[in-house]
């Protein structure tokens, strides 16, 4: 790889609103890979998506792109990077058919073949308004036309919500197709994990405006097992050992990274999802990411 | 899906199936079907493998997951990297690949063994319903 590690790099962002705060935000987006933003609703995401974009002006801090500031090379910046937003921000009240003779051709670097190649394989209608596209229909076309931009960094906010199985696996193909070049990355937010189970190679969990966990992700997921323990086994300590325990007639469920637990005779223990430490973010943010 | 994707497959007949109900990490899965496929003779010395970015487009994985996979296959001596150039099998011998096998085999043993376990079965039956396999395919 030449050049630049990371595609992003967040050294101390700090935003702030009435009622909401990004705080010491530090973050990095490696360049070649994909990243999944995890969090719960009005934990942040958005914002810090708007933050990176340079829509929202942080407060202090200093974003890398590339290696280099925003106003280092605004043009080059602008043209490298692709933002999916969770709502359109295009004319809606176009038809791919008029998009792509009145807008398309001024649109610096346009692939018209990248374009067509997927409103095809998506099934998408030239004719009809694009107001008139179902929700799943506009997510389709808003990451088509991005990528038909031919960024190489690709951010986006909940880019699958709304998309049916079936075209999600197309969009993550999409994806993965435009991280095959090494200079090519992603990041992007989701609450579907199991997306990120499968394609992600890095998780940045993110809570009330901070970050909880930066991890690459086999690495965190092989950190933690979601352990089963039964009454009898409950005996002094245990559950100070585990993170976030839920009780139920058998015994307690819960995770934790206490390899004496996991060993113990009786427990039922399972690999860990994306989901798992989704579920358990606000309790890992109290006892921290085990080394 | 795109043909690029599927290029390698139909050419070296790579089949690798990955579980995601399994609790086998998917990297593991990854190692043990390449081996598996030198084993059958599929992959043959020199036989260069996709680069870890088309694998992990083809299994829907990470591409740290492949890269894990090849550089653990590549420690074992079982696959060689060169840089630029791609990922090819190894040049290995036959106590090499004969203790690969074994290694697959220990594994699927102690499966065998801990059902055993589970059911009450103990280990001299194991051994004499082995011995019984063993006798019936020497017929």
């Amino acid at each position: 790889m030449e050049g630049n590690m990371f595609a992003l790099e967040l050294k101390n962002v700090n935003y702030k609103v009435k009622g909401f705060a990004l705080k010491e935000i530090n973050m990095t987006v490696p360049k070649g890979m994909i990243t999944g933003l995890v969090g719960r609703n009005g934990a942040g995401k958005t914002t810090l998506i708007h933050i990176i974009a340079n829509n929202l002006e942080r407060e202090s801090g200093t974003i890398l792109y590339d290696g280099i500031r925003y106003w280092e090379d605004e043009a080059s910046i602008k043209r490298k990077l692709g933002i999916v937003y969770d709502v359109t921000n295009f004319n809606e009240q176009f038809t791919a058919k008029k998009f792509k003779k009145r807008i398309a051709p001024y649109i610096d670097g346009f692939d018209i073949d990248y374009f067509d190649k997927y409103m095809d394989k998506f099934e998408l209608p030239y004719n009809m308004k694009f107001v008139k596209y179902s929700t799943g229909m506009k997510r389709k076309l808003m990451l088509i036309l991005t990528l038909s931009r031919k960024p190489e960094i690709l951010i986006m906010d909940e880019p699958t919500s709304g998309v049916d199985p079936a075209d999600r696996y197309e969009m993550l193909d999409m994806l993965q197709e435009f991280v095959e070049d090494e200079n090519h990355s992603v990041v992007f937010s989701t609450h579907i994990t199991s997306d990120l189970d499968k394609i992600a190679d890095y998780l940045i969990f993110i809570d009330n405006g901070k970050i909880v966990i930066e991890s690459e992700k086999e690495e965190l997921l092989e950190k933690y097992r979601m352990i089963d323990i039964p009454n009898n086994l409950i005996t002094e300590g245990v559950k100070e050992r585990m993170i976030g325990t839920k009780k139920n007639s058998f015994g307690i469920t819960g995770i934790t990274s206490d390899v004496i637990l996991w060993n113990m005779e009786g427990t039922i223990t399972r690999r860990l999802l994306v989901e798992d430490l989704a579920i358990y973010i606000r309790e890992i943010d109290k006892k921290g990411v085990p080394q | 899906m795109d043909r690029k994707n599927y290029e390698w497959r139909k050419k070296t007949g790579m089949q690798i199936k990955i579980s995601s109900i399994t609790q086998i990490p998917i990297y593991e899965q990854i190692e043990i079907q390449i081996k598996e496929m030198i084993m059958a003779g599929i992959y043959t010395p020199g036989t260069q493998l996709p680069s870890i970015r088309i694998l992990a487009r083809d299994l829907k994985v990470g591409i740290i997951t492949c890269r894990r996979a090849y550089d653990d296959l590549c420690a074992q001596g079982i696959l060689i990297s060169h840089p630029g150039k791609g990922v090819f099998v190894a040049n290995i011998l036959k106590e090499q690949l004969k203790s690969i096998n074994m290694d697959l085999l220990t594994e699927q043993l102690k499966g065998i063994c801990e059902s055993a376990r589970v059911s009450g079965i103990s280990r001299l039956e194991i051994i004499e319903n082995i011995n019984l396999i063993f006798n019936k395919m020497e017929e």
